[in-house]
């Protein structure tokens, strides 16, 4: 059976799709990215579960008192919270309300078990607490390597989706998911910053899935939408294709509705005739959404209030289409004549985040190099200096700015065979860089050059009875700094600066002289 | 005794002669970015100017810096008088500064001014308005050169010039010469032309006629300074002046003055640390007698001893008859010995 039949088939079950507000819903999500010996520390493993926690609480139909949220907790907390959870659902249950428990994953499995940090979780433990919990419906969602050997035993099997069947009652019963089938790893992405198999299902979750475009993602939908994306995600990947599995064990009738948007306001929407791959990206330029979407029904997908851009790549790899939306209590449409086309390296997931202004201020001291120009010509000085920096607007890296300078200092003239002249030093100078920076994580380090009109300037005491005396000239040099972003607008900046200066008063004579500044950046426009 | 020699003739165009004899020729490439960047580079910022600058006297290089004499309340108990040969010579060494400051006025004019003139070995101010004497500009010149005699150090000679606006006539009002990095320590001399001054009408009421000549040397101990006055003026007889001064405050000073006969007395003093010291006088009445006495004093500038044969320092009063007072002997000892002839 195709994938598009699959789906079809889910979509024209919906209708009696059981809805999540009849019902008490109970959650725990697990980030661990510490899997003990062995294993490479995940980096976004916490990320998925709290990406996955905020889904089901806002869409999920689970009440924030009925999560139960565990970032690298251990095997301990793990149990403890699912024992608690499995009671509550008991409790629910006993007052005559249908209730549902999702435990979901994040993490490394190994030899047969969930690796929870120095702890063990054998999947055979998992399943059968599942299979016993006293909730109507079990849903058990593995993101972990090999994670389908939790379903191996009875059948379980990669396919693109799962039938459901058609009735009077609700659906009850277990449902197994594993990003992965048993043999295979389950792959985590940088582009994304997030698990494929998480990545995807939360996209889907989110309105991405929902084939139907009844505001309701159903486990069918979900699941379907999350196996073909990240069956395609991952098909040229270094750590080969990756397919996830699934064991549906569910009686009764009609699927399970885990996300209901209808209810939640904001978002975006694509309309019916936008066809492509839209990724959706926060403020911080992570993925929160990708939307594969095919002609002919509108999409929507549920937001946050919030900024957000939207990337969608042309089909003939010229370009990008780019927008900038602010999402808050209405949903926003989106329409392909309205995005910017900008190039290939203008792409925002590979940390093109448009325009971005920002203001440095700081302090510093300058000193030429030559000891001779420091004692007759030019002391050393401090500096007070600010920055105006627009980064990424002549290309992705590429920052221009504007500095101004204002410093001095006090030293002495010597000349032969005279005595020290007393001098007070001012150097006033205004520049224009171009560089380039390089993002390493919260540590940007940047390199180019700068071009600057400098005066200097120096007095004497009246005592000596000097003319004051000033140079004006162009200092072309290098630029360099180190930048660690403390907050999303915050930075700590160090720059150096190499300059050259032409001294023509004298003599014909090439100086140079280096600044050095340390400085806090804010950014202004983000 | 040091003394200083003259290297130049009086100046003009010919300081500016030299250009710049150590001018090096630069490759194509960097004959063209230095054109680049000195289209940008401007500006007086010059060290080399401030050399320039500090071979220029400032006052206290010219100041004939005699000690006041004594205390006062001590000068009117003096047995059997104050000497009154020393208690002229400070108020004659204002004068004479006062000189000098008329002199020095040019010069700080010009220091005031970055130079609108510059090779390597040259500078030249101006031509700008005389401040005190509408119609009349000034200009300065300045060279430098490095005689062998000198063993690489820096002869700079200078000269100062004025005119009526709007003619082509300059004259030298202040020229001289300077050897060494700082007027405050090397040594030089220049010549003030009165004459000039009058002829261009920048003159003051008291301006004598003539030239006025300037010698000091600021190299050792003591520094040396020589005033030659043409013709009376500031209030100053016509006159040699000569002061050396040692670090201790001791010195030496040749002075004269007009007392209130109109005599004029050629004094030649030496002064201890303290003040107490040695004058020989020779005089020149103003009936035309001429003679000459000596006196001591005491750092109270109480004399101590007199030999005046001729009575002229004083009209002695009955049983007295004599000018003459006190013991040679009694003079301050040491004396410093002047460097002059």
């Amino acid at each position: 059976m195709s994938a598009a039949r699959t789906l079809a088939i889910a979509i024209a079950v919906l209708a009696g799709g059981t809805a999540a507000a009849s019902e008490r819903r109970f959650a725990l999500l697990a980030g661990e990215p510490d899997g003990g010996g062995g294993t490479v520390r995940l980096r976004y493993a916490e990320r998925d579960a709290r990406r996955m926690h905020e889904i089901l609480t806002r869409v999920g139909g689970v009440r924030p008192e009925d999560a139960r949220l565990l970032l690298s907790a251990g095997a301990g907390a793990f149990r403890r919270a699912l024992d608690d959870l499995a009671a509550a659902s008991a409790a629910a249950r006993a007052r005559g309300e249908r209730t549902v428990l999702v435990v979901y994953y994040s993490g490394h499995a190994k030899d047969g078990a969930l690796r929870l940090g120095g702890g063990r979780l054998p999947l055979d433990e998992l399943r059968a607490a599942l299979e016993r919990a006293p909730a109507d419906v079990r849903i058990g969602l593995l993101d972990s390597c090999r994670s389908g050997a939790i379903a191996r035993t009875k059948g379980a099997r990669p396919a693109p989706s799962f039938d459901v069947k058609t009735g009077e009652e609700g659906p009850s019963g277990l449902v197994l998911i594993a990003s992965s089938a048993a043999g295979e790893d389950s792959q985590e992405s940088d582009a994304v910053g997030a698990s494929w198999f998480t990545h995807h299902l939360a996209s889907g979750l989110l309105g991405a899935a929902d084939a139907s475009g009844d505001a309701r993602v159903t486990l069918a939908e979900a699941y379907a939408y999350a196996y073909a994306r990240t069956v395609g995600s991952t098909a040229s990947s270094e750590g080969g294709v990756q397919h996830p599995v699934f064991l549906y064990a569910l009686g009764g009738a009609g699927d399970v509705v885990l996300a209901d948007l209808a209810p939640v306001s904001g978002g975006i929407a694509l309309p019916a005739h936008a066809e492509g791959l839209y990724v959706i990206l926060d403020r911080s330029g992570r993925a929160v959404a990708e939307v594969a979407k095919a002609g002919g029904s509108e999409r929507r997908v549920a937001l946050p209030a919030g900024r957000y851009q939207v990337k969608k790549r042309l089909p003939d790899e010229s370009g990008l289409l780019v927008a900038r939306l602010d999402v808050d209590r209405v949903t926003v449409p989106l329409d392909d004549a309205r995005m910017d086309r900008v190039p290939l390296d203008r792409d925002p997931q590979k940390g093109w985040r448009g325009k971005r202004v920002s203001l440095l201020a700081g302090a510093g001291a300058q000193r030429f190099f030559s000891e001779a120009a420091r004692d007759g010509l030019f002391p050393p000085a401090t500096l007070l200096g600010a920055e105006l920096s627009i980064r990424d607007d002549l290309g992705h890296g590429i920052a221009w700015g504007l500095d101004f300078a204002l410093g001095g200092g006090r030293g002495e003239v010597r000349i032969p065979d005279a005595p020290p002249i007393p001098v007070e030093f001012g150097e006033i100078a205004g520049g224009a860089s171009l560089w380039k920076d390089w993002r390493l994580g919260a540590l940007t380090l940047s390199a180019g050059g700068r071009v600057a009109v400098t005066w200097l300037g120096r007095s004497f005491p009246p005592a000596e009875n000097l003319p004051p005396q000033y140079f004006f000239t162009v200092t072309p040099g290098l630029t360099g700094s180190a930048a660690w972003r403390f907050t999303r607008r915050v930075s700590a900046v160090a720059r150096v600066r190499a300059s050259y200066l032409f001294y023509n008063v004298d003599e014909n004579r090439s100086l140079g002289f280096a600044e050095a500044l340390v400085g806090v950046e804010y950014a202004l426009v983000d | 005794m040091r003394s200083w020699t003259r290297p130049f003739r009086p100046p003009g165009q010919a300081l500016l002669a030299k250009g710049s004899a150590r001018a090096r020729p630069l490759r194509p490439g960097a004959a063209l970015l230095v054109a680049v960047l000195a289209l940008a580079g401007c500006g007086n910022y010059s060290t080399e100017d401030l050399r320039f600058l500090a071979a220029l006297p400032q006052k206290e290089d010219l100041r004939f810096a005699v000690p006041p004499p004594g205390q006062p309340g001590a000068l009117s108990a003096c047995p059997p008088a104050n000497a009154s040969v020393w208690l002229e010579a400070k108020p004659t060494s204002d004068k004479i500064n006062a000189g000098v400051d008329f002199l020095l006025a040019l010069v700080d004019a010009v220091r005031r001014l970055p130079p609108s003139y510059r090779e390597e070995d040259a500078r030249g101010w101006g031509p700008f308005d005389a401040e005190r004497h509408p119609g009349r500009e000034v200009r300065v010149l300045m060279g430098r050169s490095f005689p062998a005699e000198l063993g690489g150090g820096a002869r700079y000679a200078y000269a100062f010039e004025a005119r009526w606006k709007g003619t082509d006539t300059w004259r030298a009002i202040l020229w001289g010469a300077f050897d060494g990095g700082s007027a405050s320590r090397g040594k030089g001399w220049l010549v003030l032309e009165f004459d000039a001054l009058h002829a261009l009408g920048m003159n003051d009421p008291d301006t004598p006629p003539g030239q006025m000549g300037v010698g000091y040397d600021r190299t050792g101990d003591p520094t040396l300074l020589q005033l030659v006055l043409g013709a009376d003026g500031f209030g100053a007889v016509q006159f040699a002046y000569q002061h050396a001064g040692w670090s201790d405050g001791s010195g030496v000073f040749d002075f004269a003055f007009r007392d209130a006969s109109l005599n004029v007395l050629y004094v030649r003093t030496r002064y201890d640390a303290e003040g107490a010291g040695r004058a020989d006088v020779g005089f020149q009445g103003s009936g035309g007698a001429t003679g000459s006495f000596t006196q001591c004093w005491g750092a109270d500038a109480c004399l101590v001893y007199v030999n005046d044969p001729g009575n002229f320092s004083c009209t002695p009063v009955p049983p007295e008859t004599s000018c003459n007072y006190g013991l040679e002997t009694a003079c301050p000892s040491p004396l410093p010995v002047s460097p002059f002839p």
